[in-house]
């Protein structure tokens, strides 16, 4: 299957997880590339009609050199020149997943479909065809500074071979693509990870026995909040039929009661991540772009601009960031309650195996709610004015350094959620307890990797824990 | 003016604003009374029926003893007793009388949709006490598992224990995250607006191209809130000259202004939103619903005592602070480097030299300090993995406190920051004998009031200083051409 491209407008989150996930190629439409090569025209005629116009990157130098005004002849070499994209500098151990560089591909075709790029429509056909061809591996270090030049001039390295003309070059590495994909990548994400944290807290409820009155329907037309109603909504879809007695008698600690605002707040985040994501998505950032020609303005016109700056990524993505982190750490909070409650074995230890039973669940919760509590740094825009030049590039984008440690953020949960998921797993099989219904499928997939504890001799629950947070991954990366 | 509170909608941050800052009288009305009292006599009623069921507080015992039923002689017994702290807190400084009159405001909204089952008298008792002083409130000292610690302050104001005491809740509520952070949300509104025209006087002295605020923009990228940035940049721009600005783009740090600007429009707006959300939603712990409240009739034990969504709102919003500040910095220094402004180097008067004190130069140190000390408390509000108390029950602490607090002071030292830019930007027009747009000169007026351009060698930092009171005072009381609002 290809997805096919007409303009800004199916720049949508569902054709770019058919490109990134599905691994789908892209095939730039008649009536688009009718658009770029009618607009190249106009360009064209714009730039000819007053070649001491200042146009960042065609009539003047780049960067530190924007000051500098460049003859016709030299716009035109320069720009035959730079038909190749260096290699970007970033370097480090890890890299951006793969689906996320064909996502900064698809994005980057945003500010080409409508002629905004001021190219020929050869470019975006290049661009597109980057995706059927091995792709750039982007080091996920090594990429904070202005505008998203660093990580596109990997990206970007890899474009066919082919001619370049003026105000070509600088459209390729310019605009903020690479923070749409991230938002992209962490608002697709989110949506499956806070699925599976509503079924492991959901479970936890059931291996608790707490009571369901914190999730009451009255709560639900009482709020007026749409993300407490999302939250509760949720948690009663994965408690519906929940046997009701049997339960607490009395109100369970507040971390269990809790849930519904502190998830509200997750949903909240996650709501914010996917605006940005679709706003983002349709979103023209070249800089200099082209307004296209109007009765006004017959040839067009081109302006300078800071579109290559996604301010609303970075928060976005510290959001979520900071409420995984407060996943963590109520995961933690049960895990501990789990394993010393009066109501349930102590450890939850089975009668038949060893004293303290699954105890080194709640004892690994630490390091995981600990480090996600690190990858929940803010990230500011840096102080350093690296890179800036004659005062040009003076303040770097953070995106990608949010995304570090989104990735970072996102293990941490999925590794907190197997422990708990562990831990409710085996109170429930210890007190020979079924979950409300639509929770036994979660919990036969936790059995299946980690099956319930009697005694840890001859087992390695670390490798088993671990083929859970893997399989946790795994469903939320490819769904 | 007395305002009246009889429906939920009249849970408003402007009605808050009236009760928390003009000191205006707050009663409910007959509609809500009526419907006040019957919650309360329908919850008496429930109880007795139902004397097995457990009801926070009101047929268990609190905390730890929550496990523990009691009887309504026990119940009676330990009502008579009272609440059994003072207070515990304690910190270097008190709660402005402003924020403390906002978190009574919200147990009122508490109260008005019946959920507290508390007797009417109580309830209007409680809105009497805002016609005179209230309790000192430590600022410090008052994270807890819900808000307990700030409510024992509080409970002052409500009258003696009676036979009439039986309620679900008296405020065991977010009354503290949802009264401050609503007082931080009417401030940030007006915040922003100083900020936007001390930042449009800084992108005027440096005569940065017009074609980055260029209206075309909005649908390029398609963000209302960036929209509604580059619509307040251009108003405030209005009528500048077009002629010899520079000739070509300007720093990053002016060509990205709108895009943070839309941030921060972004996340003011979620604050204020969430904000009156939380007071139209106040959820004590138990909350009951009674007949006629669109549920079933029940008493039910809740989490609604921790706010999770305005720590959220107030973290973002200090980190748009920060951000917005760190811009500022690269706006204070640029203006002062001549090759890259095309102004006077070091905006001093053609002719003179920085040794004579008559310039701005060298205050663009200063803003690192503050910046500093912002990113420090601008980190998000996190809930804490420590168990913060003795009983297995409170487990997790709320942060709305914590949040409020910190976004308070990132607040107020952006203020300073602000008054830099401002202060700056007046003298580098000054100096280029150029006057401030339109929209501006209002603004530019009052700023050159404490902070004239520096025409002779003095205290800088005095100047400075008076400034940013003048701003904060501003922000805080919203009557001063400074905070008037921009189209």
């Amino acid at each position: 299957m290809t997805v096919t491209l007409n303009n800004r407008r199916d720049f949508t989150l569902e054709n770019l997880k058919r490109v990134a996930i599905s691994g789908e190629s892209i095939r730039i439409s008649r009536s688009a590339k009718k658009s770029m090569n009618q607009a190249r025209r106009s360009f064209m005629a714009y730039l000819n009609s007053d070649r001491s116009r200042f146009i960042y990157g065609t009539t003047s130098g780049a960067g530190q050199h924007a000051s500098q005004r460049l003859s016709p002849k030299q716009q035109k070499v320069m720009a035959q020149q730079r038909n190749r994209v260096a290699p970007g500098g970033g370097f480090g151990p890890d890299y951006l997943p793969e689906r996320v560089v064909r996502m900064i591909i698809f994005a980057r075709l945003t500010n080409y479909i409508e002629g905004h790029a001021k190219t020929r429509s050869i470019e975006s056909e290049r661009i597109a065809q980057m995706l059927d061809n091995p792709l750039a591996k982007v080091p996920l270090s090594g990429q904070t500074g202005a505008g998203e030049i660093l990580p596109l001039a990997h990206v970007m390295s890899h474009i066919p071979r082919g001619n370049t003309e003026e105000a070509e070059p600088m459209a390729r590495v310019n605009g903020s693509p690479v923070s749409t994909a991230v938002l992209c990548d962490v608002a697709m994400s989110t949506q499956n990870r806070l699925a599976l944290a509503y079924q492991i807290f959901s479970l936890s409820i059931e291996a608790y026995g707490a009571p369901l009155a914190p999730y009451s329907a009255s709560l639900l037309r009482y709020s007026q909040s749409r993300y407490e109603k999302h939250a509760i909504r949720s948690l009663r879809y994965w408690l519906n039929k929940a046997p009701t007695t049997g339960r607490l008698s009395h109100q369970a600690p507040v971390s269990w009661r809790i849930l519904p605002p502190v998830l509200a707040a997750v949903e909240e985040a996650y709501s914010t991540v996917l605006e940005s994501a679709e706003i983002s998505l349709q979103a023209v950032t070249d800089n200099p772009v082209y307004i296209l020609p109007t009765s006004q303005n017959p040839l067009g016109r081109v302006i300078s601009t800071g579109g290559y700056h996604n301010a609303q990524a970075a928060p976005a993505i510290d959001n979520i960031n900071a409420r995984y982190a407060d996943l963590c750490t109520l995961a933690d909070r049960h895990t501990m309650k789990l394993h010393s409650a009066e109501h349930l074995p102590p450890n939850l230890a089975a009668p038949d195996g060893e004293s303290y039973g699954t105890a080194i669940l709640s004892f690994l919760q630490v390091g995981y709610g600990e480090e996600a509590r690190l990858a929940a740094k803010r990230s500011f825009l840096p102080a350093s004015e690296g890179g800036g030049i004659a005062g040009q590039n003076d303040v770097a984008s953070v995106s990608v350094f949010a995304y570090q440690k989104h990735l970072r953020s996102a293990f941490c949960l999925e590794a907190s959620l197997a422990l708990l998921a562990t831990s409710a797993s085996q109170a429930l099989w210890l007190t020979k307890r079924k979950p409300a219904y639509r929770l036994a499928t979660i919990l036969e997939q936790i059995r299946d990797l980690v099956p319930p504890v009697t005694t840890r001799t001859n087992r390695n629950l670390g490798l088993e824990l671990n083929s859970l947070q893997q399989h946790f991954e795994t469903n939320i990366n490819i769904v | 003016m007395t305002i009246l509170l009889n429906d939920f909608q009249d849970l408003t941050l402007s009605n808050l604003e009236r009760i928390a800052h003009s000191r205006e009288k707050v009663r409910f009305g007959s509609t809500a009374l009526t419907r006040l009292q019957a919650a309360h006599t329908e919850f008496k009623q429930f109880v007795k029926d139902n004397p097995q069921q457990f009801i926070y507080g009101v047929t268990s015992g609190y905390g730890p003893n929550a496990k523990h039923k009691i009887s309504a002689k026990e119940r009676k017994r330990l009502e008579n007793l009272g609440m059994p702290f003072i207070g515990l807190s304690f910190a270097d400084d008190y709660l402005p009388e402003t924020k403390v009159r906002a978190m009574v405001f919200a147990i009122l909204a508490l109260f008005l949709r019946g959920g507290a089952a508390v007797n009417k008298n109580i309830a209007q008792d409680l809105a009497k006490s805002l016609d005179g002083d209230m309790p000192r409130i430590p600022a410090g000292g008052l994270t807890s598992p819900g808000e307990i610690l700030p409510l024992f302050y509080l409970m002052r104001l409500l009258p003696d224990p009676s036979d009439h005491r039986l309620q679900a809740s008296t405020g065991n509520t977010a009354c503290c995250t949802v009264g401050m952070a609503s007082v931080a949300a009417i401030e940030t509104n007006r915040r922003l607006i100083v900020a936007q025209k001390a930042f449009a006087l800084s992108y005027d002295a440096m005569q940065a191209p017009l074609e980055h605020i260029d209206p075309a923009l909005k649908a390029l990228w398609g963000d209302p809130f960036e929209a509604r940035a580059i619509d307040n940049l251009s108003a405030l721009l209005k009528e500048t000259q077009n002629d010899n600005r520079r000739p070509f783009q300007a720093p990053v740090s002016y060509r990205i202004l709108p895009r943070l600007l839309g941030q921060a429009l972004r996340s003011s707006e979620r604050l204020s939103v969430t904000a009156e959300e939380s007071l139209q939603s106040m959820v004590s712990n138990p909350i009951f619903f009674p007949e006629g409240s669109g549920s079933k009739v029940e008493a039910i034990s809740t989490g609604g005592y921790h706010n999770s969504l305005l720590p959220q709102a107030l973290d973002g919003m200090a980190m748009s602070w920060v951000d917005l500040a760190e811009i500022a910095r690269r706006h204070i220094i640029k203006l002062h480097k001549g090759p890259i402004s095309r102004l006077p180097d070091r905006l001093v008067r053609d002719g003179d030299t920085f040794r004579t004190g008559r310039t701005t130069s060298y205050i663009e140190f200063v803003a690192a300090d503050f910046i500093d000390e912002m990113k420090r408390w601008a980190e998000p509000s996190l809930l804490s993995p420590g168990e913060p108390g003795a009983s297995e029950q409170d487990d997790i602490n709320a942060m709305g406190y914590i949040a409020c607090r910190n976004e308070a002071r990132v607040a107020i030292l952006f203020d300073r920051v602000m008054a830099l830019l401002a202060a700056v930007s007046s003298h580098a027009l000054a100096i280029s004998d150029r006057a401030a747009p339109i929209n501006l000169q209002n603004f530019t007026r009052e700023v050159r009031r404490d902070f004239p351009p520096v025409n002779k060698k003095r205290e800088l930092g005095k100047s400075a200083e008076k400034l940013t009171n003048r701003l904060s005072t501003a922000i805080e009381h919203g009557d001063s051409v400074l905070t008037k609002r921009i189209v």
